[in-house]
């Protein structure tokens, strides 16, 4: 593992972080449910989910799962922002 | 020309002029739009940036096709569409930023590794304080070490001390990013309930550390 590490900080570009990774876990941990859906609903829900977020639905409250799937995975958080980036130009 | 959900469909259903036609529209909605969602990860002044458009364009429009039947008019038909050629760039984007990075930790039956920690044992003002954060840590190390399988540890690791993204962690494991999280899922709920049952569950131990 500390290979592995070593590697990383050599090659990765910056990416955000917590300020410190122990203290990030923690805050997942905190918000960990025993009934979380996972990648695949999200994307079928996400439309729906930044339209109503778009027009200053919610959400949290109207579509908690997604809320907090979105607050504990990377991955569907940047493809999320994305969209709402992409809606608001599409308002102009 | 503007379509409602239903149109599109109709018009994306059938064979011949109105289909070519409403992919037309829609490739130029993509290629119109599509970079206000890429702004952050790309520049549209990279000379990779315009090949890159309209390759994720043409992957979006057959994906859409493939998977029409699918659509369930929970948003606009363009936001759904939107959505699938997000998550065709990104994930190409992810896996192209990564791609020089070795992952063999997530392989190999990783040893915990104390690095990514050491900010948290450095000396504060309160020495008492401090030497109960440190055993709190000390024991959250050990809960990491004994609940999780060496796969959840390492993926955990990876994901959430290193930021390697879900979808770069499911191609080296030959996985796929539902999976992932899934996995991830399953360790994090192990870990807190494993810390509540030692008395330390994670929201205070947070207060603990000054969140
Ligand atoms: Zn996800």
């Amino acid at each position: 593992m500390k290979k592995l590490f070593r590697r990383f900080r050599k090659k990765r570009q910056p990416t955000p972080q917590p300020s410190d990774p122990l203290l990030g876990m923690l805050n997942m941990l905190a918000v960990t449910e025993e009934d979380e859906i996972a990648c695949d609903q999200v994307f079928a829900a996400l439309g729906e989910f930044a339209e109503l977020a778009q027009r200053g639905g919610d959400v949290a409250h109207l579509m908690p799962l997604v809320a907090q799937h979105l607050h504990l995975c990377p991955d569907c958080r940047e493809e999320y922002e994305a969209l709402i980036a992409i809606l608001a130009a599409e308002e102009g | 020309m503007t379509r409602d959900n239903k149109t599109w469909l109709a018009d994306l259903s059938q064979d011949g002029e109105l289909r070519a036609a409403a992919l037309d529209d829609l490739r130029q909605i993509i290629l119109r739009m599509l970079p206000a969602g890429l702004a952050r990860w790309l520049s549209p002044n990279d000379e990779h940036f315009e090949p890159f458009l309209h390759d994720v364009a043409q992957e979006t429009l057959l994906r859409v096709l493939d998977r029409l039947d699918t659509f369930e008019g929970r948003s606009k038909f363009t936001t759904w569409v939107y959505t699938i050629a997000i998550r065709i760039a990104l994930s190409e984007l992810r896996l192209r930023k990564w791609q020089e990075v070795s992952l063999d930790g997530l392989e190999e039956s990783a040893e915990p590794d104390q690095a990514p920690y050491a900010r948290f044992t450095d000396p504060g003002p309160n020495p008492e304080a401090l030497a109960e954060r440190k055993q709190a840590m000390q024991k959250v190390m050990q809960v990491i070490d004994q609940a999780l399988t060496p796969r959840q540890r390492a993926v955990m690791m990876a994901v959430n001390v290193e930021g390697v993204p879900l979808d770069v962690v499911a191609q080296r494991l030959g996985s796929n990013r539902n999976a992932v999280y899934k996995l991830l899922h399953d360790a994090r709920l192990k870990l807190k309930q494993r810390l509540v049952l030692e008395g330390l569950p994670p929201e205070e131990l947070l207060e603990m550390f000054g969140n």
